[in-house]
C-alpha cells in the first residue's frame, strides 16, 4: 500500500501541533485560585498569608505592612491558615483592626492548603506568615517574603506597579 | 526436713510477691471526651497541660488564654482574664516609670489578631496559684544615648524601629482571677552576664522566687548543629525574686548539670521540666534529673536508650517510684518512609516506671501516637487530639497494685 505524500505531511503537522500543546505552560495554583475571585486582576495583587498562631512579632509586622498598604489601589487577598468554622467565626468576631470579611477588591480565603502552597514561593519555614505580590496576567510572583524578614513596609511600594 | 521445705516455700513466695509488685502496674485504655468550645475556641493544641487534680486540667490555649477544664466531662470551667489587660497603662506604671528619662516605650495598638496583643507562654501551678508568663512587644527608644530619640541599640545611621519584648508574670488565684502582675525587670541583670532567661522552655515559682532556664547570648540560633558551649562556668537556671527586682542568682552550673552531648538544636528543642518533691525542687534537662539547690543527680541519662534519641518529656515521683514520660523522635529515614506513604512520622512516647532508689526499670508501656502536650498526674496521663471538627481530651488511667 502506498501512502500519499500530502497525507504524510498532514500527519506530521497533526503530530507537531499536539506536541506543542503539551509544551504549553500550565497555569499555577495561584492563578487557578484567583481566577474566579471578584478582584481587579489588572494590577499586581497583594497576598497576605496569615497564620493567626504566628509569633506576636510576626503579626505585629503584618499589621504594620497592612496599615501601610491599606490605601494602595491593588486588590488584596488574605489567605488564612484556618479551616474550622468555629475558629473562623471566632477570629471574625474578635479581630479588631483587620476586617476579615470580603469587601470591594478584598477577599478572605480560609484555606490551609492554599496558605501552605503560597508559602513555597518564599521558602518560608513552616507556617510563617508571608507577603506575596503577584501578577495575574503573567502568572508570576513579583515578591514573596516572610513578614518577619520585611524591614520596611515603604520598600514594598515599588513592587505594586505593573512593569 | 519439713522445716527446710517450709523455709524454701516461704522464700519462693516472698520472691514471687516482690516480682509481682515489680510488674503489677495497671495501665488502662484511652478514654475520650469532646472539649467544650462554647467560651473559648481552640486554634491549636495547648502548649502546656497541667493536671491540678484527678479531674481538672489547666491548659495554655492558643497562646492567649489559660483555661481550666474537667477532662472527664470536657467542660470549660474557667478562663483567665488576661485579655482585659490594658497593656498601654500597664507599661506606663511599670517599665515606663522605672526607666523614666532613660527609655521611652511606645505601645501601639498591636496586632490585635485574635483580639489580643500579647502572648501567653508557659505557666506554673504552685502554692495553689497560677503563675503565667505573658509577653508583649513595644517600640523602645533610648533617651540617654540619643537626644533625637534614636531607637535603643540601633546604629547611628538608621531609623529602624527597635521592637522589644516586655515580659510579665501574671499571678492568678485558683479560679484564674488575676491578683498581681510582676514586670520582669531583673532579666537585664542576667543579660549583662551573657545569659538570657528562656521563659519558653518552662519555669517554676516558689516563695517569690522564679526559676528560669537560661540561654547564652553568644550562641546564635543560626548555628543549631554546633555543640553547646559546656564551659563549667555556665549555668542551667537563673532565679529572679519578685521582692528583689534587681537581683539574679544562678543555679545548676555545668559541673553538675551535663549538657556535654547537646547540640544547640537539642537545647532549644529538648523538653525542660520541673517537679516539686517534698522540700526539693527538681529540674530535668530532657535527659537527667537534678536537685536544683544541691546539684545532686537523681536520674542518669544512661538509663535512657543508648542511641541518645530518647528524651524525658515529663516526670514525677510517687512513693518510691520515678515516673517518666519519654519520647523518641523518628529519624530521617523513618520520616522519609512515612512521607512516601502519605503519613506523618510522630514521636514515640513511653510511660516508664523506675525504682527511684536503685534506678532499675520496673515496667514500661508504649503510649499511643500523641501530637499535643502531655499532662501527668499521680493517676492519669492526659493529652489532646482533634479531628476535622472537634478537639478532644484523651486520658489513660494507671495505678500500681
Amino acid at each position: 500500500m502506498k501512502i500519499k505524500p500530502a497525507l504524510f505531511v498532514f500527519f506530521l503537522l497533526v503530530c507537531s501541533c499536539s506536541c506543542k500543546q503539551q509544551e504549553q505552560k500550565t497555569a499555577s495554583f495561584l492563578h487557578s485560585a484567583i481566577e474566579l475571585l471578584p478582584i481587579d486582576k489588572d494590577k499586581n495583587i497583594i497576598i497576605y498569608s496569615i497564620n493567626p498562631n504566628d509569633c506576636i512579632n510576626c503579626l505585629y509586622g503584618f499589621t504594620e505592612i497592612n496599615d501601610h498598604l491599606e490605601h494602595a489601589a491593588n486588590a488584596k487577598l488574605y489567605v488564612m491558615y484556618v479551616e474550622r468554622e468555629v475558629e473562623k467565626n471566632d477570629l471574625i468576631r474578635t479581630t479588631k483592626n483587620i476586617p476579615l470579611r470580603d469587601s470591594v477588591n478584598r477577599v478572605i480565603v480560609w484555606n490551609k492548603e492554599l496558605f501552605m502552597k503560597t508559602l513555597s514561593y518564599s521558602n518560608a519555614a513552616a507556617r510563617l506568615s508571608t507577603l506575596t505580590i503577584y501578577n495575574y496576567k503573567s502568572d508570576s510572583v513579583i515578591y514573596s517574603q516572610p513578614v518577619k524578614y520585611i524591614p520596611d513596609a515603604r520598600k514594598l511600594d515599588v513592587f505594586l506597579e505593573n512593569k | 526436713m519439713n522445716l527446710r521445705l517450709l523455709v524454701c516455700l516461704l522464700i519462693i513466695c516472698l520472691a514471687g510477691a516482690c516480682a509481682h509488685r515489680a510488674n503489677n502496674y495497671n495501665v488502662g485504655t484511652v478514654n475520650t471526651t469532646k472539649a467544650d468550645e462554647s467560651k473559648t475556641v481552640f486554634k491549636r493544641f495547648p502548649g502546656e497541660i497541667c493536671m491540678i487534680n484527678d479531674s481538672i486540667a489547666a491548659l495554655a490555649n492558643s497562646a492567649q488564654v489559660l483555661s481550666l477544664y474537667n477532662i472527664h466531662s470536657g467542660v470549660n470551667i474557667a478562663n483567665s482574664g488576661i485579655e482585659k489587660t490594658n497593656f498601654d497603662s500597664l507599661i506606663g506604671v511599670t517599665y515606663q516609670k522605672k526607666y523614666e528619662g532613660v527609655k521611652r516605650f511606645v505601645y501601639g495598638s498591636g496586632f490585635e489578631l485574635n483580639g489580643n496583643n500579647y502572648q501567653l507562654g508557659s505557666f506554673v501551678h504552685s502554692e495553689n496559684r497560677f503563675f503565667i508568663h505573658v509577653s508583649t512587644v513595644v517600640e523602645v527608644y533610648d533617651l540617654e544615648d540619643s537626644p533625637d530619640q534614636r531607637p535603643a541599640n540601633a546604629s547611628k545611621d538608621t531609623n529602624m524601629i527597635m521592637m522589644d519584648y516586655l515580659n510579665f508574670i501574671f499571678v492568678a488565684d485558683a479560679d484564674l482571677k488575676i491578683e498581681k502582675i510582676y514586670p520582669l525587670y531583673a532579666e537585664s541583670i542576667s543579660r549583662k552576664k551573657n545569659f538570657y532567661p528562656y521563659y519558653q522552655k518552662n519555669f517554676y515559682v516558689e516563695n517569690n522566687a522564679l526559676y528560669v532556664p537560661v540561654g547564652r547570648m553568644d550562641e546564635p540560633f543560626k548555628e543549631l548543629e554546633k555543640k553547646m558551649n559546656c564551659d563549667p562556668g555556665n549555668y542551667s537556671l537563673v532565679c529572679f525574686n519578685f521582692n528583689r527586682e534587681n537581683a539574679a542568682d544562678f543555679f545548676l552550673d555545668f559541673k553538675h548539670a551535663d549538657f556535654s552531648d547537646f547540640r544547640l538544636r537539642d537545647y532549644i528543642e529538648s523538653p525542660f521540666s520541673f517537679f516539686k518533691w517534698d522540700d526539693k525542687l527538681l529540674f530535668c534537662n530532657g535527659k537527667e534529673i537534678y536537685d536544683v539547690k544541691s546539684g545532686e543527680k537523681l536520674f542518669d541519662k544512661k538509663e535512657l536508650d543508648s542511641d541518645g534519641h530518647e528524651w524525658i518529656y515529663k516526670f514525677r515521683i510517687k512513693d518510691d517510684r520515678l515516673l517518666l514520660i519519654t519520647g523518641k523522635m523518628p529519624d530521617a529515614k523513618e520520616i522519609a518512609a512515612k512521607k512516601e506513604n502519605g503519613e506523618q512520622a510522630t514521636c514515640k512516647y513511653k510511660f516508664k516506671i523506675i525504682d527511684q532508689k536503685t534506678s532499675e526499670s520496673v515496667a514500661e508501656y508504649p503510649l499511643p501516637g500523641i501530637t499535643s502536650a502531655i499532662g501527668f498526674s499521680d493517676e492519669q496521663i492526659v493529652y489532646m487530639d482533634r479531628d476535622k471538627e472537634n478537639y478532644s481530651f484523651k486520658y489513660i488511667r494507671y495505678n500500681e497494685n
